[in-house]
């Protein structure tokens, strides 16, 4: 244990208690700020004032606009929220599978998840028009990312696979035939209108409302709470599934309802703000080089840092070419790996 | 006494009340847009959101002394989709430079914020194409719930259909009912000049016709639309659209191969081109097939002569007989689409419309409803020998 601690940069410099409150105060911060920011400045009394008055916590005489009320509360606040939880969850799901699937490597996207939400997306944004009023494209995205993950267990015929490299490969398959098949009904559709879906794809939170972020916040508390409930577990079977098992992990069942969960909670994330990548990759990485690999540490860690990432990274995505906002997943994509390549120079990668 | 003087008062209050709602209901108003939906208006709206800066065209019917006037902000920069155009309302509206480009012409480029920060109160989207439609109900839903007004027109996928539904809602929102009116007489005039005459034709033998759309966008061969938009015009010219059976969708792509061995009567390319526009030429071959404001006829013949070699389509019999055409492109989402019904009508039978002018007929839509002059030409053949 010893030795794992001298190979991490923070672990018993400060307790994880303290470091949590940092985090959370850092990101109560960048909130702030991404909800300032944008197309429109507006300062951080005006920020704090409107959302305080409309969440009641004191009344207050409104010194701004109604217009820049309609931006905080109606366009920037619940959006700035939604990035926030996405960034939560893909961190979270992200450690879990390195976890279960004993793959340094895999990510949120390993098993399908993405490609079967792409698919669902195209569908609705291509072929059936918005038959369920604004719930469209999250519904039918949702609906193909567990689709796409029930296919995967089908397919590695799950019930026997002790190994989890089975499962990997059958994510792959399934993600490359349903990205053919995304593909293939985008060719179909109005190719004029491919822009939206690859907009989609690259992910953004442009378009949040407060009424669907209840949805993933439900999502959020029951997936994060199982996960840091059974964070010995996922310690345990980064060990393998023999030593899990001596331990007395039900192994298969366990892999089975993570497996689960990190679909849900994915498909809740990708269904409202497309498919963003290195997210949680990258953060489960950064969180483990800091504070080492304890689980009970790393989840809570990879949560706030999920958050304040994409917080972050939507910030940049807003104030890059104003008026406009560039695709989250870019910006996900070109800081996060140069993050990661920065840090893996400054510190090997600890093992699993 | 005092109680009469109460009664007085009461009865003076009780006249001023109804004076009141009388005249509020008369400025409030009701219309029903493109989309089907109910929209309320309490009073005329004053900054206005342009979904497509193309709808300036449409701004011109209602207003042409200035229809920049009330444009707050729009998408799709003008000089971007339609050059031409630009520059010929930059000559007149200096202003129309300092108007905020918020968005591109996808939807997702929509700045939400800039548009509530820009205290509009009315947004113009189309119904299907460039800017948010009515598939983005979350737009809709926030700058609603911000108090601008939003409401759909379409020129563009029922454009025979919904342009005199569209400059009839516009006129209505913007308080020019009487100059909507006197287009859509125009308009419905123009258009039964084909639709009526279209009846006594062969209905067994239509004339095929192949439409290259946005010619030098993509480099390969070939972009085409099916059906709505520049389709919409060639049916009701009473054409048999080969692109029809091939793509499934609106607009899609027609391989070579099959063109050269179902060959269309007519070729037409759609030109998104203007002279003047940057990057024009490249080793003296014009990139796009070049129409529109500002355009002489030499120079879009020659861009259309450049396009049919570079995409290898001088084999089709339709080049080989002087029947290969361009279109402004502009034409697919614009009220100016009458016109482009005429020209198609005269393409494809020319013996049976030897009366129609649609020069004529573009003339007349500048003169009378138009804030720009007519310059350029707007459609062009292939006819010059050396050509052939």
């Amino acid at each position: 244990m010893k030795n794992n601690q001298k190979s991490t940069l923070l672990a018993g410099d400060i307790p994880l208690p303290v470091l949590l409150s940092i985090l959370a105060c850092l990101l109560v911060l960048l909130v702030g700020v991404a909800v300032g920011v944008g197309a429109v400045t507006i300062s951080q009394p005006v920020v704090w004032s409107v959302i305080a008055s409309k969440l009641s916590i004191y009344s207050i005489e409104p010194f701004w606009s109604l217009g820049r009320e309609n931006i905080i509360w109606s366009v920037r606040f619940p959006r700035t929220l939604l990035a926030a939880m996405v960034g939560c969850a893909l961190a979270v799901v992200g450690a879990a599978l390195q976890s279960v699937t004993r793959n340094p490597l895999a990510d949120p996207h390993l098993l399908g998840v993405s490609s079967g939400a792409a698919f669902g997306a195209v569908i609705a944004l291509l072929h059936t028009g918005m038959i369920l009023g604004a719930m469209t494209v999250p519904i039918f995205a949702f609906i193909g990312a567990l689709s796409s993950i029930l296919l995967v267990l089908a397919v590695a015929n799950f019930s026997s696979a002790y190994d989890a490299g089975r499962l990997v490969l059958a994510g792959v398959a399934i993600s490359f035939v349903l990205s053919s098949l995304g593909s293939l009904f985008i060719f179909m559709g109005d190719h004029r209108s491919s822009h939206t879906v690859i907009f989609w794809m690259l992910g953004g939170f442009g378009l949040a409302q407060w009424d669907q972020l209840g949805i993933l916040f439900i999502a959020l508390i029951i997936g994060i709470s199982y996960l840091v409930y059974k964070a010995r577990y996922l310690n345990v079977m980064t060990l393998g599934d023999e030593s899990a098992s001596t331990f007395g992990v039900p192994v298969v069942r366990f892999r089975l309802a993570v497996i689960i969960i990190c679909a849900l909670l994915t498909g809740a994330a990708v269904a409202f703000s497309g498919i963003i990548g290195f997210v949680g990759l990258m953060v489960p990485h950064i969180v483990r080089i800091l504070v080492g690999a304890d689980y009970r540490k790393v989840l809570p860690l990879s949560a706030l840092l999920g958050a304040i990432f994409l917080v972050a990274a939507d910030i940049i995505a807003r104030t890059l070419i104003p008026p406009e906002d560039m695709p989250i997943g870019i910006i996900t994509g070109l800081i996060g790996g140069a993050a990661f390549i920065f840090l893996m120079r400054k510190k090997q990668m600890l093992p699993q | 006494m005092p109680y009469l003087h109460s009664v007085k008062t009461f009865i003076k209050a009780l006249l001023l009340l109804v004076i009141c709602s009388v005249s509020y209901a008369n400025q409030t108003f009701t219309v029903t847009d493109l989309a089907g939906r109910d929209v309320t208006f309490s009073s005329q709206p004053e900054r206005i959101i342009l979904g497509d800066s193309r709808y300036l065209h449409a701004l011109s019917i209602l207003d042409q002394e200035d229809p920049t006037k009330n444009v707050a902000a729009m998408l799709s920069r003008l000089d971007w989709v339609d050059y031409g155009s630009y520059v010929e309302y930059l000559k007149r509206f200096p202003n129309l430079k300092d108007i905020p480009i918020i968005g591109r012409s996808s939807a997702d480029s929509f700045s939400i914020e800039s548009a509530i920060d820009l205290r509009a109160d009315l947004a113009i989207f189309s119904l299907d194409g460039h800017g948010p439609n009515a598939r983005h109900a979350n737009t809709i839903k926030i700058l609603e719930k911000a108090g601008i007004k939003v409401i759909f027109v379409d020129f563009r996928k029922s454009p025979l259909e919904n342009t005199p539904k569209s400059i009839a809602l516009l006129g209505k929102v913007l308080g020019k009912e009487a100059k909507a009116q006197t287009f859509l007489n125009f308009y419905e005039a123009q258009l039964s000049k084909v639709t009526d005459k279209i009846k006594s034709l062969d209905a067994n033998a239509p004339a095929k016709v192949f439409i290259h759309s946005r010619v030098g966008v993509k480099s390969g061969c070939c972009e085409t639309m099916a059906r709505g938009m520049m389709a919409s015009f060639f049916d009701a010219a009473g054409a048999h659209n080969i692109s029809k059976a091939v793509v499934p969708g609106i607009a899609g792509f027609m391989d070579l191969e099959y063109l050269l061995t179902n060959q269309p009567d007519l070729y037409v390319a759609t030109a998104v081109g203007s002279k003047g526009m940057p990057k024009e030429s490249k080793d003296d071959e014009l990139p796009y097939v070049m129409l529109g404001a500002g355009t002489p006829n030499d120079f879009a013949e020659k861009s259309l002569y450049d396009s049919i070699k570079r995409y290898k389509l001088n084999h089709l019999e339709a080049v080989k007989s002087g029947r290969a055409h361009a279109l402004w492109h502009g034409f697919y989402n614009s009220p100016l689409n009458v016109v482009a019904v005429q020209v198609a009508a005269k393409w494809l039978y020319p013996k049976h419309f030897s009366d129609l002018d649609p020069e004529a007929t573009l003339e007349h839509f500048f003169n009378e409803f138009q804030a720009i002059p007519l310059t350029g030409v707007y459609w062009t053949t292939l006819s010059s020998d050396e050509y052939k």
